[in-house]
C-alpha cells in the first residue's frame, strides 16, 4: 500500500510537471495539439486520488495547530466567494437571466473584412435554444474618436469684448480664458447605413430586412440587430447578411473580425420575456448556467480565476505566517527575485523589438505573455506589496535616514554629493528635448493650429511692427466691429507672446516654427526644473529625479511644451508657488508665504483654472502643517488674497498697454509699491495679524461676521472680475458633475492613452502605496495632488473633455504616485544593484510605450501642405489686404500665409448681418462687410447659415460643450434637436444656391456668393 | 524506497522529455500518415492525442518509478535525452509549418459515389473547403458539377448533363483557386445503367 501512495504521490507531482511544461511549450509556440481541458481533468483527479489515498497524513497535519484550522476556514471562505462570482458575475457580463447569448469561445481574429459598399457579407448557423431575437455582430471602427483628432472645425465665440472701449461685454475668446478652448468640431457629417437581413437557409426569402446607421463615435462593441422572435428556432439553421448600402462621411473603415475558421466574431441572442415565463422557469435556471458555462470556457478566464484563487492562498498563507521571523526570511529571498522576474516578464511582454518579430519561439512567447499579463502583473504586484509590506519599518526609517542626510546637502546644491543628480537631471532634460528636437521645424498646419494662431499670429505682429505692445489676431476677425483682427487691451498677461516675441527678435535667422518650438520647449525644461527643486524638498533625490523623469516622457506634458498653451507657464508659476509654500512650511518665514501667494496670483492672472488645482493643494499643505486654527486662516488668507490680487492689478493697469502705455505703466508702478508695502507691512505685522484672526476664531459672533464678509468680498470680485461667464463654456454642471459614464469614459479612453497603460496601471497602483505607506510628509504631499486633482476633474471636466493638456496636474500626480511606490519598492530590495536593476526595469517599461505615444501626437502635427501654399496664393492674388475670407474648415493657417483675416460662420449671426441680408441681399451682404470667399475642405455646411435668413430661434452655433459630451458619449442623443428644422431652412431659403464653387485647388475649395 | 525529493523530481523531468520525445516521433508521423498520406479520416482529435499522451507518459513514469530504485540517476542519460527533445522539437516546430500549410489546401476524404448520370447528387467530405460564402467550384477533370451546398467539411454538387461519358479525377477547387487532391469518379451513361437492369 505504502508504495502504491508514493506512486500516486510521483504521479502527481508528475502530472503537475507535465502540465508547466506543456503549458510552457504552449506559451513559445511549442503547441503539441493537446486537449488543456482533459489534461486539468486528469490532473484533478489524479490529485484528488492521492488526496484520498494520503488523509491519514492531512489528518496528522490539520492537528498541528490552530493556524491550518484557520487557513481551512479562509480556504473555504475564498471558494465560497469564488463560487458566489461564478454565479453572478456572469449575469453582469452576459446580460439579465431573460437573454442568452451564445457567444462563440475563444474567438481568434486570422483578419478583419470590410464592410464595403454593395458587397454582403454572410454568416450561418444553428440555433441552440428557441426565440431567437437578436444577432450581436462585432464591428469595429478602424479609427477611434479620439479628442485631439476631433479638435478641428470651430464655431466662433459668442461673447465678445467691445475693442474700441476696451469695456467687457462679455469673455473674449481672444483675450480671456476661453481663447484657446472653443475649437471643437460640431460633426453634423452623415453616417454609414447598412442592412441587416436574416432568413432560415432553406428558405429564399429574407423573414426580417431594416437598415442601420453606423455613426462615427462607434467604437468596439457587438452591434446589435434585433428582429421578430422566432419562437421555435431551436436545431433551425438561419443565414444572415449585412450590406453597406450608403456610404457615409464618418472617414471611418468599419470591419468584422472573421476567426482562422471563417466565422464572424458573432453571437445569436435568444430573449424570453417575464409573461412567458410565468408558468415554467426552467429557461431561467437554464440561461444561469449557461452562462457560468460560456463565461467558464474562455481560456483566459480560466487561466485568471485559478490564478487568483491561488494567488489569494498564497496571501492567506503569508499572512497566517507573518510573525515567524525565519519563514519571513526565506521569503524575503523568494519574493525579491519573484518581483523582480516577473517586471522583467511584463517588461519583455510590452516591448515591440523588432528582431523578435523574425524569430518565431520568441514572438509566440511575447504574444502569449501579453495574453496572461493580468495574471503576472497581478503577481508581480503582490509580490512587489508583500516585499514592501515584511520590510516597511525598515524602509521607513531607512527613508527618514535620507531625508536628514540630504537636507545636510540642501545648503549647497552644487555639493560634490549632488553632482550626480545634477547630471541626472541634465539628462532627463536632454531627452526631454531630444523627444520633440525631429518636430521643432514642422508647420503650424497640423491639428493644433489654433493654439498657434492664439499666441503665434500677435508674437509675429509684435514683432513685425517691432512694437510688443500690439495686439492683432487676424483669425478672429468680426466682420462688422473688427475687421482686421486688432485688439486695443490685453486679456491676460501676453507672457507667451512677449517671451515669442523676444525669441524671434534673438534668433532672426530662424523659421517662425523653430523659434516657437524652441520657447516652448524652454518653457517645458523650466516645469522640469522647478519640479525637480519642489519634489526634493518632499522626497529624496533619487525619488525626485524619477518623478521627473517620468514627467519628462510624459506625452501630455511633452505635448503642453510643444504647441503653444497657455498651461506650461501656469505649471511654472505653480512649482515656483508651491517652493516657496514648502520653503514657508519647512521654516515659517512669512515672506516665503507672500512670495508663493504672489507667483499663485501670477499664474491665475495668466490663466484662471489654475485656481482650481493650485488652492486645494495649497489648502491641504496648510491645513496639515497648522495645527492652530487661527493660523491656518490668517495663511490660508494671505495666500488666497495674494492669489488674486495680481488679477486685479493687471486688469487695472497692464491690461492696457495695447492703447495707453504711459497710462498703463504709471498704474502698474502702484501695484508694485503696493506690493512692496503690502510685503514690509506683513513682516511687521504678522503676529499682530495672527492674534487678530485668533480672537476672530475664538468670538463665535466676529467669526461669523468676518466669514459673511469674506463670501460677501468673494462675490464682488466674482461679479466685478466677470469670471462667473466661464462657467458656462468651463466649469461642471448639475448634468456632468455626477455622469459616471462620463468620468469612466475619460479615464478609458482619454487619460489612459494619453499616459500609455503601462504609466496608467502603475500609477494605479501607486495609489494605494502613496495614501497607505511611506513618510507621513510625503503622504500629505501625495493627498493634497490626488484631491486636487480630483476636484480640478470634477469641475473641469467640461474643457478637459476635449483638451489633453488639461489634465496634466492629473499626469504629475501619476507620476507622483508611481514614483513613491517605486522608491518603497525599491528601498525593500536593500540593494542598490538590485535596486539600479528595478530602476532600469522600469524605465523600459515605461519608455518605449510613451516614447511612441509621443512621436505618434507630434507626427499628427504634420499636414500634407501640398497644396496648401497654391490656395494661400490663390486668396492673395484674388483679395486685398482688407478682405476677409469665411472659414468653414477650421483653415487658421491661412491667416499666417495670407495676412487676411478670417472669420467663422457664428461671427456672422449678427443682428446687423441679419438686417442686411433682409434688405440687400445675401451676397450684396457679403460685399458689404468685404467677405469675398468661403474657403472649405468638406463643402460649405450650409445648415449652419441658416441662422442667418430666418429670425426663429434656432439652437445657436456655438459651444454647448455639454451637450456635445452627451452626444458623444451616447450616440443616440441629439445635438442639434433642430437639426431637421435647420435643413428644411436650407431648402426654404435655397442657401445651397447662394455659394458657388470658384476654385478647386487640391482639397482646399473657394466658393464665392450669389443671390 | 525514500528517495530524496530532488531524485524524484529529476526522474519526473526526464519521463515527460522521453514522454514528450515519444509524442513528436511516434504519434505526430502516425498522425501524418492517416490524415494526410492514407487520407483515412480528415484529422486526429485532440482528445484523442491527449488520450495517447497522457497513456504514454504514465507507463513511462510508473516503468521510471520502479527502474530508478536499483539504479542512481544518471546525468549522462538526461543529456541524452535533452538533446533528444530539442531536436525533435525543432523537427516538429518545421513540421508544423509544412502541416500548416498543408492545411490551407482543400481534402477530400470520401465521396458518396464514385460515379454518377446527370442530376446524380454527390456529397463530398472533406476539410479546408472554405465558409460557406465562398464557395469554390468542383470538377471531374474538365466537367465542372453545379453546387447546391457549400460548407468547410462538407459539399453537396448534383453532376449536369455531361458532353461525354469518361473515367475522371473530382477536384475541389475553393475561391482561391486551390485545387484538393483527385478521387477517382466515372462519368456513367444513363442507358448503360438500364441496359444492366
Amino acid at each position: 500500500m505504502k508504495k502504491i501512495i508514493e506512486l500516486f504521490n510521483f504521479l502527481t507531482i508528475g502530472a503537475f510537471l507535465s502540465t508547466a511544461v506543456l503549458f510552457v511549450g504552449d506559451l513559445f509556440g511549442f503547441s503539441l495539439g493537446l486537449n488543456f481541458h482533459l489534461l486539468w481533468r486528469v490532473l484533478a483527479g489524479i490529485l484528488a486520488l492521492t488526496v484520498l489515498l494520503n488523509t491519514g497524513n492531512i489528518k496528522k497535519l490539520l492537528k498541528i495547530s490552530n493556524t491550518s484550522k484557520k487557513f481551512l476556514l479562509l480556504s473555504g471562505l475564498n471558494l465560497f466567494l469564488f463560487a458566489l462570482f461564478l454565479l453572478f458575475y456572469p449575469i453582469f457580463r452576459f446580460g439579465s437571466p431573460f437573454v442568452w447569448e451564445d457567444r462563440i469561445a475563444n474567438f481568434k481574429a486570422a483578419k478583419r473584412i470590410e464592410i464595403t459598399l454593395n458587397e454582403p457579407l454572410n454568416q450561418s448557423f444553428q440555433a441552440k435554444s428557441n426565440n431567437l431575437g437578436t444577432i450581436g455582430l462585432r464591428i469595429i471602427s478602424e479609427d477611434v474618436v479620439t479628442e485631439e483628432e476631433t479638435e478641428e472645425a470651430t464655431t466662433g465665440a459668442e461673447l465678445t469684448e467691445n475693442e474700441e472701449t476696451g469695456a467687457v461685454q462679455g469673455i473674449n475668446i481672444e483675450e480671456g480664458e476661453l481663447d484657446e478652448e472653443l475649437d471643437e468640431e460640431l460633426y453634423l457629417g452623415e453616417p454609414e447605413r447598412i442592412v441587416f437581413r436574416i432568413k432560415e437557409e432553406e428558405e429564399k426569402d429574407y423573414f426580417y430586412e431594416n437598415t442601420y446607421e453606423l455613426n462615427q463615435y462607434w467604437e468596439t462593441n457587438y452591434f446589435l440587430f434585433g428582429f421578430p422572435i422566432q419562437k421555435d428556432s431551436e436545431g433551425k439553421n438561419y443565414v444572415f447578411e449585412i450590406e453597406k448600402t450608403k456610404e457615409g462621411e464618418t472617414n471611418k473603415v468599419f470591419l468584422i473580425e472573421e476567426s482562422p475558421q471563417g466565422s464572424l466574431n458573432f453571437y445569436p441572442r435568444y430573449v424570453y420575456n417575464l409573461t412567458s415565463l410565468k408558468t415554467d422557469w426552467d429557461p431561467i435556471l437554464l440561461n444561469i448556467s449557461r452562462k457560468t458555462t460560456q463565461f467558464l470556457e474562455e481560456k483566459t478566464i480560466q487561466f485568471n480565476l485559478i490564478f487568483v484563487f491561488l494567488l489569494i492562498e498564497f496571501l492567506i498563507f503569508v499572512f497566517l505566517k507573518k510573525e515567524q521571523e525565519k519563514f519571513k526570511e526565506k521569503l524575503n529571498f523568494y519574493l525579491k527575485y519573484g518581483f523582480l522576474i516577473g517586471l522583467f516578464l511584463i517588461t519583455i511582454s510590452s516591448l515591440k523589438f523588432e528582431f523578435i518579430q523574425n524569430i518565431d519561439y520568441l514572438q509566440n512567447a511575447i504574444d502569449n505573455l501579453s495574453a496572461y499579463i493580468f495574471s503576472l502583473a497581478l503577481l508581480t504586484t503582490t509580490l512587489g506589496f508583500l516585499l514592501f509590506y515584511f520590510n516597511r519599518e525598515e524602509v521607513e526609517k531607512d527613508l527618514r535616514g535620507d531625508e536628514k542626510k540630504e537636507s545636510l546637502e540642501d545648503e549647497k546644491w552644487f555639493h560634490r554629493k549632488n553632482w550626480p543628480y545634477l547630471i541626472g537631471l541634465i539628462l532627463i532634460i536632454t531627452m526631454f528635448t531630444a523627444i520633440k528636437a525631429p518636430y521643432f521645424k514642422t508647420s503650424f498646419t497640423g491639428e493644433h493650429t489654433m493654439k498657434y494662431n492664439t499666441y503665434v499670429e500677435p508674437a509675429k505682429y509684435m514683432y513685425e511692427r517691432n512694437n510688443p505692445f500690439w495686439m492683432q489676431r487676424k483669425y478672429q476677425a468680426d466682420p462688422v466691429d473688427n475687421p482686421q483682427g486688432i485688439f486695443k487691451v490685453f486679456g491676460s498677461p501676453p507672457l507667451i507672446e512677449w517671451g515669442l516675441f523676444l525669441t524671434y527678435k534673438m534668433f532672426p535667422n530662424n523659421s517662425l516654427e523653430f523659434n516657437t518650438r524652441l520657447f516652448t520647449n524652454f518653457l517645458g525644461i523650466l516645469i522640469l526644473i522647478f519640479a525637480y527643486v519642489f519634489f526634493a524638498k518632499w522626497f529624496s533625490k533619487v525619488q525626485s529625479l524619477l518623478i521627473v523623469f517620468l514627467m519628462a516622457i510624459n506625452p501630455i506634458i511633452n505635448f503642453a511644451s510643444f504647441v503653444t498653451t497657455g498651461d506650461s507657464l501656469l505649471f511654472i508659476f505653480m512649482f515656483l508657488s508651491l517652493i516657496y509654500l514648502s520653503n514657508f512650511i519647512k521654516n515659517k518665514n512669512i515672506s516665503n508665504l507672500f512670495f508663493a501667494g504672489l507667483f499663485f496670483g501670477i499664474g491665475v492672472t495668466s490663466k484662471i483654472s489654475l485656481f482650481l488645482w493650485l488652492a486645494p493643494i495649497s489648502l491641504v499643505l496648510l491645513a496639515f502643517y497648522n495645527k492652530k486654527l487661527s493660523n491656518f486662516f490668517k495663511n490660508f488668507l494671505i495666500l488666497i488674497s495674494l492669489s488674486l490680487i495680481p488679477f486685479i492689478a493687471f486688469r487695472t493697469s497692464l491690461r492696457y498697454l495695447p492703447t495707453d502705455v504711459i497710462f498703463s505703466i504709471a498704474r502698474f508702478l502702484v501695484w508694485i509699491v503696493f506690493f512692496v508695502v503690502a510685503y514690509y507691512l506683513l513682516r511687521k505685522y504678522n503676529d499682530k495679524l495672527e492674534k487678530l484672526i485668533a480672537s476672530i476664531v475664538k468670538n463665535k459672533f466676529l467669526f461669523f461676521f468676518n466669514t459673511i464678509i469674506f463670501i460677501i468680498l468673494a462675490i464682488i470680485f466674482i461679479y466685478f472680475t466677470e469670471i462667473y461667464r466661464l462657467s458656462n463654456e468651463f466649469l461642471t454642471d448639475s448634468k456632468l458633475i455626477f455622469n459616471w459614464n462620463m468620468y469612466g469614459h475619460m479615464l478609458n479612453k482619454q487619460f489612459k492613452p494619453f499616459m500609455t497603460d503601462n504609466v496608467f496601471y502603475l500609477g494605479l497602483i501607486g495609489f494605494v502605496f502613496s495614501f497607505w505607506f511611506g513618510l507621513k510628509r510625503q503622504k500629505i504631499l501625495f493627498i493634497s495632488f490626488f484631491f486636487s486633482s480630483l476636484i480640478y476633474w470634477a469641475l473641469a471636466s467640461k474643457a478637459m473633455f476635449f483638451h489633453s493638456y488639461y489634465t496634466i496636474i492629473i499626469m504629475i500626480t501619476f507620476c507622483l504616485s508611481i514614483g513613491i511606490m517605486i522608491c518603497l519598492i525599491g528601498k525593500s530590495l536593500k540593494n542598490k544593484f538590485l535596486f539600479t536593476i528595478l530602476i532600469l526595469l522600469i524605465i523600459l517599461l515605461l519608455t518605449p510605450k510613451v516614447i511612441n505615444v509621443n512621436k505618434n501626437r507630434l507626427v499628427r502635427e504634420i499636414e500634407n501642405v501640398e497644396f496648401l501654399q497654391q490656395a494661400a496664393d490663390y486668396l492673395i492674388e484674388n483679395t486685398e489686404e482688407k478682405e476677409i475670407y469665411i472659414d468653414d474648415s477650421y483653415l487658421l493657417i491661412l491667416t499666417f500665409l495670407t495676412g487676411r483675416s478670417r472669420i467663422e460662420e457664428s461671427k456672422l449671426i449678427n443682428s446687423e448681418i441679419k438686417e442686411s441680408i433682409k434688405k440687400i441681399g445675401f451676397s450684396s451682404t457679403m460685399k458689404k462687410y468685404n467677405i469675398s470667399y468661403l474657403v472649405t475642405i468638406k463643402g460649405p455646411r450650409y445648415e449652419r447659415y441658416a441662422n442667418l435668413f430666418t429670425d426663429e430661434e434656432l439652437e445657436a452655433i456655438s459651444y454647448r460643450r455639454t451637450d456635445l459630451i452627451l452626444s458623444r458619449l451616447d450616440s443616440s442623443y441629439n445635438y442639434f434637436p433642430d437639426f431637421q428644422r435647420r435643413e428644411e431652412l436650407v431648402k426654404t431659403f435655397a442657401i445651397k444656391n447662394k455659394f458657388i464653387l470658384e476654385k478647386e485647388i487640391g482639397k482646399y475649395k473657394f466658393f464665392k456668393f450669389i443671390d | 524506497m525514500n528517495l530524496p525529493f530532488g531524485e524524484k523530481i529529476r526522474t519526473a523531468v526526464v519521463s515527460i522529455l522521453e514522454a514528450i520525445v515519444f509524442y513528436i516521433l511516434i504519434v505526430i508521423p502516425t498522425e501524418y500518415l492517416l490524415t494526410e498520406h492514407f487520407s483515412i479520416f480528415p484529422f486526429l482529435s485532440p482528445d484523442v492525442k491527449t488520450f495517447i499522451f497522457i497513456a504514454a507518459l504514465t507507463i513511462i513514469f510508473v516503468i521510471n518509478f520502479f527502474s530508478m530504485l536499483p539504479r542512481r540517476f544518471s546525468w549522462l542519460f538526461f543529456g541524452v535525452v535533452c538533446i533528444l527533445t530539442v531536436l525533435s522539437g525543432f523537427g516538429y516546430k518545421k513540421y508544423l509549418n509544412y502541416y500548416g500549410e498543408l492545411q490551407t489546401y482543400p481534402k477530400i476524404y470520401d465521396v458518396s459515389h464514385n460515379w454518377g448520370v446527370q442530376a446524380t447528387l454527390i456529397s463530398i467530405e472533406g476539410k479546408n473547403f472554405g465558409p460557406t460564402w465562398e464557395p469554390g467550384r468542383v470538377f471531374v477533370d474538365n466537367l465542372e458539377f453545379r453546387v447546391m451546398y457549400w460548407s468547410p467539411f462538407l459539399i453537396v454538387v448534383e453532376q449536369p448533363v455531361p458532353p461525354k461519358f469518361f473515367k475522371g479525377k473530382l477536384y475541389v477547387q475553393d475561391a482561391e483557386n486551390r485545387r484538393s487532391n483527385g478521387w477517382r469518379f466515372e462519368i456513367k451513361d444513363p442507358d448503360l445503367l438500364q441496359a444492366v437492369k
